[in-house]
């Protein structure tokens, strides 16, 4: 009887281990996995990926996250080998100049339906220039934001006798011819026409055709607008201050972003068009570097281009719920607050970016000036193929600030062949 | 007889048995994607549709300045790069094959070697730091006193010089190659050949002419054809240098093809692009693998 018993109860004993062993493996089994395709990892650092994933892990403990990390350079290529391929990551995170893009090509998924079923303010406080649908539907949510502003260096202007930074056009020639002084290699902007990456337009032109009172694109004809006499008037504004001042470093046509930022960081360089990334990216490359930020001057009226990186569901996603509930929780307003304070980015969601600790920060109260100025705009988000548009109105400016076209033949060349891409996005 | 012929069908079904794995290893990776890229040249394909269109790619290939235009830059930037590799590359290893001390043409050999040694990006990345307004380049001619100090070249921003420049790095990178092979071949040839002109009275300039030359010739066709080939489809020094640019005075037809397949989503295009590419490398292969082939009868 005894042995009977002691056998019953060594018996109990092993199925108690055995299930004890196999729940955990069974919670793992019944774990999803969101697969999210991006290239902050290098940026932001291992360190902070791991805090983040963490963190979702642990309010949504069925989803395990995996970082899949690709650097910035060729990521639009390679998504859409992956896609070819069949192979996308769940969730994709894209510029604002991709959208349309990749959902003609069918490689994202319009997520209207699941908005819909949040609640209202989780949708209000993102900023209104990412409420912009392609085609009638939205595909993604910002995880991060920001206008182009004007960074100006305080011993720069000091040295200068300049108080402030320019608000005007006419103040911004003025400043500008007083800041640039070629025999000590000083000039007050880096003019950035570089041919790669087409995204140099964010900086310099875009927002200087807002200004100067023209439009890039009419919806309701679908037509490429710049090409107005405004916008003429801007680019010859443009052209005056590059080859007639001389304010710029020489080599505009190939000065890009990184040239544009190290020659801000080297104290050489007055003033530079740049976003709230550029923040991060000075602390980087000169701490000791003394400025502050500004909105950029004002022409007829105000403008900047608005431009984020904002998260998709792939249409090629294993589990699209899984992905949404990523993708709500890092627009949502836990997942903002944390990306902005772990990366110093600009908080993609109003009820963050009114909050005390980020009031605190005091460079970055200029963008939230700028966004809230007329014209701040992300054109990007309603132009079929944005990288080759952009590309086509660099090639067009290129020829105007060498001479070869007037500014009027450079931005109806221009036009004509946006009207030619976007005729057949409709 | 039967045994033989049963042996010989063994052996022949062994041989073949150990070159499979390589040939389907060939038509996966350069068979069907080439096949598949002709086929796609007759599509007008943005990945997402395909409508067959003929010759529809290539009619529009022909009548597109921009396609003619890289076509003409990768000539003359293929030219240039090649010509200039063989005249440098012969000097060197000419000076190299000189009587020098053997430690010092060693040391020498090994450190003319190290463009050579480096990424095509990397020797780009290099470069375009060198050629910035106030890089080394224009530092170095205002010290010599060829500009003002104050007056800056923009080589990469100036369509006048941007393909030149590329050039000049692409010559750069890769005249080693053709120093190291030019030596060898150079220590190859018979020294009673130079003896014997040296009696008859010939000058280094016939020596050169007359003997140096006709004994590398084997050398330098083979080195001039391969390098015709990866100078016309090279990508890298342009796309990291330039972009194509400014204003598409780099543009060759490897960054052509990316930018229309990649940026414009033409992929159809893009692929009669590639194969108007691929029937002029394939002309020049023809010539290096007919030229390799009689060499080794």
């Amino acid at each position: 009887m005894d042995q009977h018993r002691r056998s019953s109860l060594l018996t109990l004993a092993a199925m108690a281990l055995a299930s004890a062993i196999s729940l955990p493996t069974l919670a793992l089994a019944q774990q999803k996995e969101v697969r999210w395709g991006q290239w902050k990892g290098t940026e932001v650092g291992e360190k902070f990926m791991g805090e983040l994933k963490a963190a979702f892990e642990k309010d949504h403990p069925d989803i395990k996250l995996t970082p899949v990390d690709s650097p910035f350079t060729g990521f639009h290529d390679r998504a859409i080998v992956l896609h070819q391929a069949k192979k996308l990551p769940d969730v994709l995170l894209v510029q604002v100049d991709w959208v349309a893009e990749f959902a003609d090509l069918g490689m994202i998924e319009p997520i209207d339906a699941r908005i819909a079923k949040e609640p209202k303010e989780f949708f209000a406080n993102i900023p209104e220039t990412f409420h912009a649908k392609w085609k009638g539907k939205q595909y993604y949510l910002p995880i991060e934001s920001g206008a182009v502003a004007l960074f100006w260096n305080t011993d720069r202007f000091k040295e200068a006798g300049l108080s402030g930074p320019p608000k005007t056009w006419d103040e911004f020639a003025e400043y500008s011819r007083k800041l640039t002084n070629p025999d000590k290699r000083q000039f007050a902007v880096t003019g950035t026409l570089q041919a790669e990456p087409p995204t140099n337009m964010t900086y310099d032109i875009y927002p200087l055709l807002l200004q100067g009172g023209a439009t890039l694109m009419d919806p309701a004809t679908n037509k490429a607008v710049f090409n107005s006499p405004e916008g003429v008037a801007a680019i010859e504004w443009y052209i005056e201050r590059m080859n007639k001042d001389k304010v710029s470093v020489p080599g505009v046509l190939s000065n890009g972003e990184k040239e544009k930022r190290a020659n801000f960081a080297s104290g050489n360089v007055a003033m530079m068009f740049e976003g709230p990334w550029g923040v991060a990216i000075q602390k980087q490359l000169n701490p000791n570097l003394n400025y502050d930020i500004a909105p950029l001057p004002k022409g007829k009226s105000t403008g900047t281009m608005v431009r984020g990186s904002l998260n998709t569901i792939s249409s090629q996603a294993q589990d699209k719920d899984a992905a949404w509930t990523f993708m709500k929780w890092l627009s949502g307003p836990k997942g903002i607050e944390m990306w902005a304070k772990g990366t110093g980015g600009f908080p993609a969601r109003t009820d963050v970016s009114s909050q005390d600790w980020f009031k605190e920060r005091k460079l970055f109260q200029a963008f939230v000036t700028q966004m809230a100025q007329p014209n701040a705009q992300s054109p990007f988000l309603s132009m079929p193929n944005a990288v080759q548009m952009n590309k086509v109105m660099t090639t067009e400016i290129q020829n105007a600030v060498q001479g070869k076209k007037t500014a009027k033949q450079a931005l109806d060349d221009a036009a004509a062949e946006w009207n030619k891409v976007l005729a057949a996005a409709k | 007889m039967l045994l033989t012929l049963k042996r010989k069908y063994r052996e022949e079904v062994l041989a073949a048995s150990f070159l499979w794995p390589s040939l389907l290893i060939l038509v996966a990776l350069l068979i069907y994607p080439l096949i598949d890229v002709v086929r796609l040249s007759f599509h007008d394909s943005n990945l997402q549709r395909e409508v067959w269109v003929g010759f529809g790619n290539y009619i529009a290939l022909a009548n597109d300045p921009l396609f003619w235009r890289a076509f003409w830059q990768t000539v003359v930037f293929t030219f240039f790069s090649v010509l200039l590799h063989l005249v440098i590359g012969l000097g060197l290893a000419l000076l190299l094959n000189m009587n020098l001390d053997p430690a010092f043409r060693t040391v020498a050999r090994g450190l003319l070697i190290v463009p050579w040694l480096l990424a095509p990006t990397v020797a780009g990345m290099i470069w375009v730091l060198m050629l910035q307004p106030f890089g080394v380049l224009n530092g170095l001619l205002a010290s010599l006193g060829f500009i003002d100090a104050n007056f800056t070249i923009s080589w990469l921003g100036d369509p006048a010089t941007a393909l030149g420049s590329v050039t000049a790095m692409n010559v750069w990178r890769a005249f080693p190659f053709f120093m190291v092979m030019l030596l060898a071949g150079l220590q190859a040839i018979p020294k009673q050949l130079y003896e014997a002109a040296e009696i008859d009275g010939a000058s280094l300039f016939r020596q050169f002419w007359h003997i140096t030359l006709p004994q590398l010739r084997g050398v330098i066709t083979t080195i001039v054809l391969l390098d015709s080939i990866w100078t016309f489809r090279a990508f890298d020094p342009v796309y990291v240098m330039t972009g194509g640019g400014p204003a598409h005075a780099s543009e060759v037809l490897a960054t052509a093809i990316y930018f229309d397949g990649f940026q414009k989503l033409k992929f159809g295009y893009a692929s009669a692009e590639a194969v108007v590419m691929f029937i002029v490398l394939f002309i020049v292969s023809a010539i290096y693998v007919r030229r390799t082939m009689s060499n080794q009868q």
